[in-house]
């Protein structure tokens, strides 16, 4: 029988014998130490009037050399496996830390399912991405772009993320850096490290200087907040609070804000499925309750983040309003995702259609166009210190 | 006798690793140093990355370019009155905390998945007697299987395993492609826990998960010094069919419960799966002793 006698060529062989190897074992994690510092200690975050504090885990504590370091590895394209993006490739500033693209593409080209989000504000997210009920913290969620495969994002794996950070390692300015981020760690160019330097940084990404914040309403972006703040129009339910999302976690919060809605976007076939390639938390959760369910992304800097939605499928923010009015959207045949989503069964209670004129459509707008910070968007703190990713065109230098 | 060779080296080599622990409870049976073995194989064949024939249902060429899996709470059963003994793992970069990654591809040449390294085996001490079968559970235990992989300790930190957006790991990983030099298909088996729901205390790992997903296997006629265990891909897809892949589903069966491609996997692992029908009542056909 072909079994056993390839069996007994391997014992011949002494293959059975299986040498016991402990060495070349990729990526040991050798973590010099805990920082036992608490929370955001000695560093002051440059909060706007009336923020809170964002949320900052207790064994990664903030100190400006490890947000600078967390800076350069956002914008580091040495962290793709083609050398040819970075975490900013597809969050980009000028964007308000998004990519205009209706999906991400991946280093090597693979196009994601999904639209890249706007990393305004995501410290406030009590989850993170846009329908993953476990992913609470950037060091862990970052994980995901560093080393998924399905699909390929930045494509990092056990073999060639080492020798990202043996590059890191070996690099002067960065091996500077990670000595004075984590000066309790013996060797601190580590994936911990990395994650956690990259997750200080995130934390920075903070909005809240827009003409809504400073009170500097136009007549129509006036008319438009009070339609936006209507129980007719209903769009705070969903997007509330100091950041516009009903995801919150901040310092201090005893109740972390964890939603997710099916806003009527999909109905196909009338059955309230969404289209198969995009479920949202079902995928995740398993709970049949959550077909279609997403994030409700915050509105900050809304204006520069098109297209819209967790699959970049609708244009612009005046579509996004015919959308809501609708209380969903239609999709005609023979599209294959034909159907009437305002009757999807799994939609939002709050998400039920109203009538607006085109004046008041056009005041919303242009609240929402009130929401948007260019400091935070030319600010030079945030932006590429390696220079391939332009500043928006309105940036002064 | 070739036994002697490993446990001569194992017990050296824990004795130099300073872990061997004679406990003086009920066991009389001194301690000593024990490797269970495995073997990666595609329809009986040694497993390494490249093309195998006669694969599933369809007999379709099969490429396969990467094969790991977690095993842990391994236990050998006594000869002499049938009762499990946990063998007592070693503290590794392989083995930590009772977990093991059994990992059989060697890496990234011509198309292959993974690491140059390879691990076959899981090895630790148990007290020295007559064992004749042994058990073990393929998968990441629940309490090891959410924490923060940002962080993990070895073999958790290989990112290979790493399933973050499914809140937890691969407990097994084929990657392959059907038909690879027709219209080839990408056909994956990637198993782990789904439909898991977090409790909403970010302080608590504690999750509960609809499918654990786990395989418990018991195997009889198994003597850790003459016997091994053998994963034979081929057995895992007899029932699957390679060359197909349903549309807008995971490429092969990535555990989803309503991934037409699942249940054909999943009877060969002795888990039911809700597409079903569960038709294999006679257990996991994946591993067999050698």
């Amino acid at each position: 029988m072909r079994r056993s006698a390839f069996l007994a060529s391997l014992k011949r062989r002494g293959a059975l014998t299986g040498a016991v190897c402990l060495c070349l074992f990729q990526s040991i994690a050798c973590s010099g130490g805990t920082e036992s510092a608490a929370g955001a200690q000695g560093y002051v975050f440059d909060l706007p009037a009336g923020f809170p504090a964002p949320q900052v885990p207790a064994d990664n504590p903030m100190n400006a050399d490890k947000v600078e370091l967390g800076r350069r590895l956002f914008y580091e394209r040495g962290l793709s496996t083609g050398g040819n993006i970075s975490c900013a490739t597809c969050h980009q500033q000028r964007m308000a830390f998004s990519d205009g693209l209706t999906g991400g593409v991946g280093s090597t080209g693979e196009v994601n399912r999904r639209n890249s989000m706007s990393l305004t504000n995501t410290a406030y997210q009590a989850t993170l991405t846009w329908a993953n009920h476990h992913l609470r913290t950037f060091e862990e969620q970052a994980t995901i772009p560093l080393f998924g495969e399905f699909p390929v994002e930045l494509g990092l794996d056990d073999v060639s993320f080492p020798n990202a950070l043996a590059g890191l390692e070996a690099d002067e300015t960065y091996a500077a850096l990670f000595r004075d981020a984590f000066p309790k760690s013996e060797n601190p160019v580590t994936k911990e490290n990395l994650l956690k330097a990259i997750g200080a940084f995130q934390r920075t990404l903070i909005s809240g200087n827009s003409a809504f914040d400073r009170g500097e309403l136009s007549a129509s972006a006036l008319r438009g907040s009070q339609l936006f703040f209507s129980e007719r129009l209903e769009c705070f339910h969903c997007h509330g609070g100091f950041n516009f999302s009903s995801s919150l976690d901040h310092e201090g919060n005893l109740l972390d804000e964890i939603s997710f809605h099916n806003n009527g976007l999909y109905n196909v076939g009338g059955t309230g499925d969404y289209p198969a390639s995009d479920q949202g938390l079902i995928e995740v959760s398993g709970n049949d309750a959550d077909m279609g369910k997403f994030k409700a992304p915050t509105l900050r800097n809304i204006e520069l983040t098109a297209p819209y939605m967790h699959d970049g499928s609708i244009a612009t923010l005046e579509e996004v309003v015919d959308h809501y009015a609708a209380g969903g959207r239609t999709i005609d045949p023979p599209d294959p995702n034909a159907g009437d989503g305002s009757a999807n069964p799994h939609k939002d209670v709050l998400i039920s259609g109203f009538i607006i004129s085109a004046q008041e459509k056009q005041d919303l707008i242009n609240f929402l166009k009130s929401l948007t910070d260019w400091e935070f968007v030319c600010n030079p703190m945030l932006s590429d210190p390696f220079g391939h990713i332009p500043p928006h065109a309105s940036c002064t230098p | 006798m070739k036994s002697l060779g490993i446990l001569g080296l194992l017990a050296a080599l824990l004795v130099s690793m300073g872990t061997i622990s004679c406990s003086d409870d009920n066991l009389v049976a001194p301690y000593s140093g024990y490797a269970v073995q495995f073997v990666g194989l595609v329809s009986d064949d040694p497993f390494a990355c490249g093309t195998y024939n006669n694969i599933g249902t369809g007999n379709d060429e099969f490429f396969v370019d990467d094969f790991r899996f977690f095993v842990y709470d391994v236990q050998l059963r006594r000869a002499d009155n049938d009762a499990l003994v946990a063998l007592d793992l070693s503290e590794t970069p392989w083995q930590h905390d009772g977990l093991a990654l059994i990992d059989f591809e060697t890496g990234v040449s011509g198309g292959c998945n993974g690491t140059i390294a390879t691990n076959t085996l899981a090895f630790g001490t148990a007290p020295e007697v007559e064992y004749d079968g042994v058990c073990f559970t393929m998968g990441v235990p629940f309490e090891m299987n959410h924490i923060d992989a940002g962080t993990a300790p070895a073999p958790l930190n290989s990112v290979g395993m790493q399933w973050n957006w499914n809140g937890g790991y691969k407990f097994l990983r084929i990657d392959g492609q059907g038909d690879p030099n027709g219209s080839p298909v990408n056909w994956n088996v990637h198993l782990g826990s789904t439909s898991c729901t977090p409790t909403g205390d970010p302080s608590t790992p504690a999750i509960s998960c609809d499918n654990p997903n786990r395989v418990q296997v018991c195997l009889d006629s198994y003597d850790p010094d003459q016997n091994v265990i053998a994963a034979d891909i081929g057995d895992l897809l007899s029932g699957a069919d390679v060359g197909v892949n349903t549309a807008a589903t995971a490429a092969g069966c990535m555990s989803a419960p309503d991934d037409p491609e699942c249940p054909a996997v999943f009877d060969e692992l002795g888990l039911d799966h809700q597409v079903g029908p569960f038709t294999d009542t006679d257990g996991q056909g994946f591993f067999s002793v050698q």
